[in-house]
């Protein structure tokens, strides 16, 4: 048992400096997961509202009160502008669609007269400009709702579960946390086993008198160790300069804990199963990729095709992504409990070390 | 052919068919891109429509109409129960994202002129989900009154587009896509093929060989390009086939120079980041995000006036922000609408990236 324990502390020590010794590396290893933090808000900042001008022809109080319902459509980015100034945006790409409100829009409506509405699309492509398609009758909808209350009765009546919305960014970046940690696992546990069959080092390791699950428990903790580092850089961007506080901290670190040790294990996995340190690096980003879309990252897989959801049910990164949803925002995104989400979690990264020392000797054999 | 001529041929022959020879390069030029575009399709495919449960509590014409709407609605999948607590467990375990109930009194109310809400119960998770349906409700409401016999709504939409017709998003997204793969095509390529050269120290032969230095430079540039240019004719040619990028006659040409100009550039960077990082996994490990970067910058994920505009003020700095513009508006809108300022910029890019390109190679081979 003892002697274990030294081989574990041995194996772990040796690939963390091994790995200190690659410096470009090294910090590419924590660059990549935070790279990946920050792509995807990229992505998360691409809004769902058309950037839209409005030429007011007309500023009376029916006019002022469309723009209003414009305003609350949740569909449009809206600045006021010139005819010209309007059309100078257009051509630049800065806007989306023209809305003009006709010089006897008041006055028609006052006398019961139809009003013709233009509206000049950039139908670049076929999703924005239907937003824009359906945003404005809408708009137009909720214009006569408060106008003409007694002509236009039927309204909309909200109720929320949850006490205050949570923006698409504090929700996100919560979920690109388990991407990273994914990342940074695969990669760092990953090379350091492909790392073995390159250099050749690994008949060392098998032919020494060690228990295969000491080198690999002792592999597990040293890309463990190295993979802190990132983990908690990017844990800091998301509570610190994104200002995403969790509900529960001790959630937040035991699971990152149970997370990491989860993708590690699947690093080492596909190290082993790979054996070449320029092929981990691909593989990493082609796994994470697809995985974290299919996994619930935007919102419940629930509310997907139900194809997707059973899918996403076989894989970790469905279950991370649930646990870290509730330490951070007490959010409940699978049919299932907390505990059973960790209770799974924990199935898996028991699931993946087995398989893992079980490639770990077949590999070695010739 | 003289002997620099063909020891350039050589150095680029060699280093494509090394290419080829190895599944991991492959891969690693083409997965990002076909791994991006597998999730634009899933993206596509689930944009907009949540499952709502629908609770009808009045059997009346009017509350069976705007039931018909949004049963019909694009903006939903409804999933109609018979009880408010059979909709409530719906919601809370997740089959739904929110129940929408019309009430009893609906048509009474109606004809009466009445106040007649429809409630809309929302599982409030993030903002993208919530104001999607925030959005829904009201547009079925819009629906059910352009379907009324009397419409009280005079006011109507005069709309004018400014492109000849609608492209489908998926296909929109195909050009983003294959300004990635070509970005990464060229840099990861020319950087791998660089970069063997001090891993597998074969680098002393090429100094050692009877040429010029600049054949060397010029073999690596050459063979970056044209690796990526394979791989851009079989895209381009699937597209052509299947119809999804395909210009008009006229268009083929711009389209084809575009293509050109952003391989040089991206290959131009391939060697410059070969040269300077010398190991495969430093290659791989900086042209990969680095291609995702220009990507996101130059607004590839979406329409650019989308973004904020911090981001559409640094797109304007982005060459492959002019590689996408030029390309859709040559493939999809037979424009040249601004044509010359893009070929223009993605010139000088690809010079500038040659001669940073050369500066490095030519740097390391002296040392």
């Amino acid at each position: 048992m003892l002697y274990d324990l030294r081989v574990i502390r041995a194996v772990a020590i040796k690939d963390i400096r091994s790995a200190l010794t690659e410096r470009l590396f090294s910090s590419i290893s924590i660059i990549v997961p935070l790279n990946f933090l920050l792509l995807f808000l990229l992505f998360v900042l691409t809004g769902g509202q058309a950037p839209t001008a409005i030429v007011m022809d007309d500023s009376g109080a029916y006019a002022q009160q469309f723009v209003s319902a414009m305003q609350g459509a949740h569909s449009f980015i809206i600045q006021q502008t010139t005819a010209d100034e309007a059309q100078r945006l257009m051509a630049q790409g800065r806007i989306v669609a023209i809305v003009t409100v006709p010089a006897d829009f008041d006055s028609a409506l006052r006398d019961g007269r139809q009003v013709e509405l233009p509206v000049l699309v950039n139908n670049l492509n076929v999703d924005y400009t239907n937003d824009i398609r359906r945003a404005v009758p809408l708009a137009i909808t909720s214009f006569y709702a408060q106008a003409f209350p007694d002509q236009v009765v039927v309204q909309a009546m909200e109720d929320d579960v949850h006490s205050h919305d949570t923006d698409y960014i504090q929700y996100l970046s919560v979920s690109i946390v388990v991407i990273s940690l994914l990342i940074g696992g695969l990669l760092q546990a990953g090379v350091s086993a492909a790392r073995e069959y390159e250099a050749g080092t690994i008949k060392e390791l098998l032919l020494a008198p060690a228990s295969r699950w000491a080198l690999e428990v002792g592999k597990l903790l040293g890309a463990l160790a190295l993979s802190v580092v990132s983990a908690a850089v990017v844990l800091g961007v998301v509570v610190l300069v994104l200002g995403v506080t969790p509900l529960y901290w001790s959630e937040v670190l035991g699971f990152t804990l149970l997370v990491m040790l989860t993708f590690i294990a699947l690093g080492l996995l596909a190290g082993t199963l790979v054996r070449r340190r320029t092929s981990v690096i691909p593989l990493s980003i082609g796994i994470s990729l697809p995985v974290f879309f299919i996994s619930g990252a935007f919102g419940p897989v629930q509310w997907g095709t139900p194809a997707l959801a059973v899918i996403s049910q076989l894989q970790p990164v469905y279950y991370a992504i649930a646990v870290f949803q509730h330490a951070f925002h007490g959010f409940q995104t699978t049919p299932f409990s907390l505990s059973t989400n960790a209770l799974v979690l924990a199935g898996f990264t028991v699931v993946i070390v087995l398989a893992s020392a079980t490639a770990l000797r077949t590999r070695a054999m010739p | 052919m003289n002997r620099e001529a063909r020891a350039i041929w050589a150095i680029a022959r060699k280093d494509i068919r090394v290419w080829l020879r190895q599944p991991s390069a492959v891969a690693a030029t083409l997965l990002p891109a076909i791994v991006l575009l597998g999730v634009l399709y899933i993206g596509a495919a689930a944009v907009g429509r949540n499952p709502v449960a629908l609770v009808v509590q009045d059997d009346g014409p009017r509350a069976q109409q705007l039931m018909t709407q949004l049963e019909d609605s694009d903006a939903f999948v409804v999933k109609s129960f018979s009880t408010a607590d059979e909709a409530e467990h719906a919601l809370e375990t997740l089959q739904v994202a929110a129940i929408i109930t019309i009430p009893s009194e609906f048509d009474a109310a109606f004809d009466a002129h009445l106040p007649d809400p429809v409630s809309i119960r929302i599982n409030n998770l993030n903002l993208d989900f919530t104001n999607d349906l925030r959005r829904s409700l009201p547009a079925a409401i819009t629906s059910f009154y352009a379907g009324q016999p009397t419409n009280p709504i005079e006011v109507h939409v005069e709309e004018t587009d400014l492109r000849q017709q609608d492209i489908e998003l998926l296909q929109f997204d195909l050009v983003p896509d294959l300004v990635l793969l070509l970005t990464i095509a060229g840099a990861i390529n020319a950087g791998l093929a660089t970069a063997r050269e001090w891993e597998d120290q074969t680098i002393k032969e090429l100094l050692l060989a009877p040429i010029d230095r600049r054949s060397v430079v010029l073999g690596k540039f050459l063979a970056g390009w044209l690796t990526t240019l394979i791989v851009a004719a079989i895209v381009l040619s699937i597209g052509a086939i299947s119809g999804y990028l395909r210009p008009s006659p006229s268009g083929w040409l711009p389209a084809l120079v575009s293509v050109a100009l952003l391989a040089l550039a991206s290959a131009g960077l391939g060697v410059a980041i070969g040269a300077t990082a010398r190991k495969f996994q430093r290659v791989a490990g900086l042209t990969i995000p680095l291609a995702f970067y220009l990507f996101f910058l130059s607004g590839g994920i979406s329409v650019i006036a989308f973004l904020p505009q911090w981001v559409q003020t640094i797109a304007q700095f982005i060459p492959t922000f002019y590689g996408m513009h030029a390309l859709q508006m040559v493939l999809f809108y037979d424009s040249t609408d601004d044509l010359l300022r893009d070929l223009a910029v993605l010139a000088l890019t690809a010079a500038a990236m040659l001669l940073l390109g050369t500066a490095s190679l030519r740097r390391r081979l002296n040392a």
